[in-house]
């Protein structure tokens, strides 16, 4: 494993703000693809520290035991916004920089996106495919999942098959994705998917195990690596599902969402989610019910919530008629 | 005159309102729409929003008989109330920023459902000029900033000199004035100041620029004032210089915005916090119009603490031009 160091600012009192990335060659000739994975863009989303940690170690092991096994090269890039990791912040903390609205051309030439320029032309140079790895923002929990524009459906979903999330969400484009790094890099030719797992600030194992044996699965599926060792257990299909079939169910009333489902179970329609209640009254507002028959992929975890706010989210297992 | 287009509940049963000030002129005027507040911390436009819509009411009353309004004017003093109740730029539950989430939702998070209704309020202007200061961290002079350069002759109405264009970016698509553009309406931005300070005279300056604005394009009249158009200096996008500091430390202003700086004139130093030691005198690499400057002294490597309009393929729009 070769450690390099991507960009290197000095801070206003002297400590360095730097980016790194972990490389694994191929053992021998040219790579038959370079893979990347990137996490951190937002520094309060942990999830992916954790796969990345996962990834490098079982890699460096490898490396020692089988160095034949590596076919292409990986590059990790575990804390890409370093000062909001250290700060556990999704922003780029003292500028308040969202640091994944921050690619494409012109966006200026504030630190954040000097930061952004340099990682994206590293990864533009270095990658074939890329993974962009991401929590949830402090509102919602999310099984582990791919998300895919529509654009580039063709391309990703095959790729993203292979790597043993729950679900593929194919969802259409939107102006917010323009600036993401996701996008950017998929629109630059490389292929890249976006994987969503998780809540911010915290981490569940048990989505680490199935993403990082997910992730050796699709190295060794992209010929990436050479090694079958995948658990049987966590190999799977995820379930495709397209705009049609996301069942949303949203906050009628402001107040108290207090959450009875557990994410993942398979719930019917008018199967209870929770209640919303008035924390000042003792009044139930609402009574929560699953909005569809499906898998529950997202719930509501920060309990305040105002009207319209988000509380679930099912992948149907039927299209709805038209 | 004040009406809430928008209201919801707290969790905790407290009613969360946003108005607007609104002021019809004869059927089938055109509409402007001023809006300001997209961050908690903008407040000299806010201040000129409030100045703006006391001196309209007063119009209203009969108190300024002079004049007559002519034109139907929209007022949104506050998009992101959350954000200005805690006096923050963005409201810390959701940390969006709510100049990146237009067009909004109409069903979703509190911040995306006030920019969805500040957009359907001001869909059908004809015209919209945002209120606004720098970025965290800067200072501006008094500007107008456009999309579109085709929109300079009106921007003369705005009575302030320099204008300045917005280059395409991708999140500019989440901007409010990116989405009036699109929809057709001829909109500005106003900067002038610097987040989380009320300068009396930069809101002066916002106060009269859209005051002869609605002047000059027919939103009042007076009985002798008309309004004059400006001689503009219009700045393209790629005329911008970004002043850079080489190393970090505590960046010390020595120059203000709206002056002209020459070649090497100096911009500022940086000095290392622990030595006091000057590290970097930082100059203009070109001869331009200093629009923006760094106001907080902490500055990394690399931190831009400074933008120069230049000359490069300047042109002046006169009336006749």
């Amino acid at each position: 494993m070769k450690t390099k160091t991507l960009v290197l600012f000095k801070s206003p009192l002297g400590a360095p703000v730097k980016v790194i990335k972990q490389i694994f060659t191929a053992f021998k000739g040219r790579p038959v693809k370079r893979v990347s994975f990137v996490t951190g863009l937002h520094g309060d989303e942990l999830e992916g520290l954790v796969l990345c940690h996962r990834l490098i170690q079982a890699l460096r092991q490898l490396k020692q035991t089988q160095p034949e096994a590596f076919l292409g090269d990986i590059h990790i890039y575990p804390a890409a916004n370093p000062s909001a990791v250290n700060s556990a912040t999704r922003l780029w903390p003292f500028y308040s920089e969202d640091m994944n609205r921050t690619f494409g051309q012109g966006s200026g030439d504030s630190v954040p996106v000097q930061v952004s320029r340099a990682l994206f032309e590293d990864l533009k140079a270095h990658s074939d495919l890329a993974v962009d790895i991401h929590s949830s923002n402090k509102h919602l929990l999310e099984l582990p999942q791919i998300r895919i524009i529509e654009n580039f459906a063709g391309t990703l979903v095959p790729l993203a098959e292979q790597t043993c999330a729950d679900l593929i969400w194919v969802h259409p484009m939107a102006g917010l994705f323009e600036s993401t790094l996701g996008y950017n890099l998929n629109l630059a030719k490389i292929p890249t998917l976006v994987i969503e797992t998780g809540i911010c600030l915290r981490i569940h194992p048990e989505f680490g195990d199935q993403l990082f044996h997910g992730m050796m699965h699709w190295l060794n599926h992209i010929g990436v690596l050479a090694i079958r060792n995948t658990p049987a257990k966590y190999i799977k299909a995820p379930r495709i599902i397209y705009p049609n079939q996301v069942a949303l169910a949203m906050a009628r009333q402001s107040g108290l969402f207090v959450g009875q489902a557990r994410l993942g179970s398979q719930v019917k329609q008018g199967d209870p989610l929770g209640q919303m209640l008035n924390p000042m009254t003792g009044e139930v507002l609402e009574e929560v019910v699953s909005p569809g028959t499906g898998l529950l992929f997202t719930l509501r975890q920060l309990p305040l919530v105002y009207a319209g706010g988000l509380l679930a989210r099912v992948a149907l297992d039927r299209e709805p008629e038209p | 005159m004040k009406k809430e287009f928008f209201s919801t509940q707290t969790p905790l049963g407290e009613t969360l309102s946003l108005y607007k000030n609104f002021w019809e002129g004869p059927e089938l005027s055109e509409t402007l729409a001023i809006v300001s507040g997209l961050h908690g911390d903008r407040l000299n436009g806010l201040m000129a929003a409030s100045r703006l819509s006391r001196f309209l009411g007063d119009i209203a009353q009969g108190r300024e008989p002079d004049f007559k309004i002519t034109g139907n004017i929209q007022i949104f003093p506050v998009v992101n109330l959350p954000a200005l109740s805690e006096g923050n730029a963005a409201w810390s539950y959701d940390n969006l920023d709510a100049d990146r989430a237009f067009p909004g939702l109409e069903e979703g998070d509190l911040t995306e459902t006030l920019c969805h209704a500040v957009l359907q309020q001001t869909a059908q202007s004809d015209y919209g000029i945002i209120l606004q200061t720098a970025e965290p961290h800067y200072t501006d002079a008094p500007h107008i900033k456009m999309i579109s350069a085709n929109l300079k002759s009106l921007a003369r109405n705005l009575d302030l000199r320099v204008t300045r264009e917005i280059a395409e970016f991708p999140a500019l698509t989440l901007q409010l004035i990116k989405q009036w553009h699109a929809l057709g309406m001829a909109s500005f931005i106003l900067s002038a100041g610097t987040p989380g300070v009320v300068d009396p005279s930069q809101s002066d300056i916002l106060f009269e620029s859209v005051l002869n604005f609605m002047l000059v394009t027919g939103f009042l009249s007076h009985t002798h004032r008309k309004g004059h158009k400006r001689e503009l200096d219009f700045y393209p996008a790629k005329n911008e210089c970004t002043l850079l500091t080489k190393h970090s430390g505590m960046f010390l202003p020595k120059s203000k915005v709206g002056n002209w700086l020459n070649v090497d004139q100096t911009v500022g130093e940086v000095v290392d916090l622990y030595s006091g030691e000057v590290l970097e005198t930082v100059t203009a690499r070109e001869a331009g119009f200093l629009v923006t400057l760094r106001v907080h002294p902490l500055v990394h490597e690399q931190e831009p603490v400074a933008v120069l309009l230049t000359r490069k393929n300047k042109r002046r729009f006169w009336p006749f031009s």
